[in-house]
């Protein structure tokens, strides 16, 4: 069997074929045992890779990683265009984004009794004293409120 | 001495502690669960909780608002487990240790002008679908 015969069996489970070219691939996989096997298997690969996938939880609602994330986005200067900055924007924002959501996601281990300072944000100062937490700060300067989520998961 | 017996003058810097409870549950029977003022709860919507509910436990905050002058501190327990330890910076400054079974656990130095709030919060342990938050506010009265 050739690739795109593969391919084809791959988007046929995948439910990305067209009417047609689908009852096309029903029929084929009626007649070749070959097919049926190489079909069954990308269904067994499929079923093990969604049933297994290892669960990532924020352990806060996802608008404060955006939120901190947009307030670093929008202070940074705008890129000049006659560099063509913008596409290195384009790869070095995503890039930045992931950095910062590990930095903020990343345990902030202090010893007992001693104070380990975290991110925080202007004008306030956290400091933590749990082992193995995660520290979390936003502000909405709209709604007049500041949170301070410490993670002990 | 409890929070309110506290001398207030003019000059003293007056906040309010209030210990709420983030569920998907819904609301439990104790009597000292109550509803969250809706004012409060609007200031609540950025976080993932389906309710939220304020615990006025009388063994802990019979009286949740004290005045404080400036560079004085005051303890108060919130829980069985949990106590806060306020103090005034000056200003609208202010600095709440939250002090876990007797350690401390974590210090925050904010401003806090009138009408805004302060909130710590954080998982409870083994439960995802709820969370506990001391809220902070300068108040007038």
């Amino acid at each position: 069997m050739n690739i795109d015969s593969q391919l084809k069996l791959q988007a046929y489970l995948d439910g990305e074929l067209k009417a047609g070219q689908t009852r096309q691939v029903a029929e084929w996989l009626d007649k070749d045992p070959e097919a049926r096997a190489l079909f069954a298997e990308l269904q067994h690969t499929t079923t093990i890779m969604t049933g297994n996938e290892p669960p990532v939880k924020l352990p806060v609602p996802g608008e404060f990683f955006w939120a901190r994330i947009e307030r670093e986005i929008t202070a940074r200067p705008s890129p000049r265009p006659r560099y063509s900055w913008a596409q290195w924007w384009r790869v070095l924002l995503p890039l930045g984004a992931v950095g910062l959501l590990v930095a903020l996601l990343l345990p902030r281990d202090a010893a007992p009794g001693k104070a380990s300072s975290v991110a925080t944000l202007k004008g306030m100062e956290v400091e933590t004293y749990l082992p193995n937490s995660q520290v979390i700060t936003f502000r909405s300067e709209s709604e007049g409120v500041s949170f301070v989520w410490v993670d002990t998961r | 001495m409890n929070w309110g017996e506290a001398n207030a003058s003019a000059a003293d810097f007056k906040v309010r502690a209030q210990l709420i409870w983030g569920t998907d549950d819904a609301k439990p029977t104790k009597p000292y669960v109550k509803e969250l003022d809706p004012k409060l709860r609007s200031k609540l919507r950025l976080l993932k909780w389906r309710n939220y509910f304020e615990i006025k436990d009388p063994r802990f905050l019979d009286n949740q608002t004290f005045s404080l002058a400036t560079g004085v501190s005051k303890r108060v327990r919130i829980s069985e487990l949990c106590e806060i330890e306020v103090k005034h910076l000056g200003g609208s400054n202010i600095e709440v240790k939250l002090i876990g079974e007797g350690r401390l656990v974590q210090k925050v130095s904010q401003a806090l002008p009138k009408g805004e709030y302060l909130f710590l919060a954080g998982n409870v342990k083994e439960k995802t679908n709820e969370a506990w938050i001391v809220a902070l506010s300068a108040i007038d009265e």
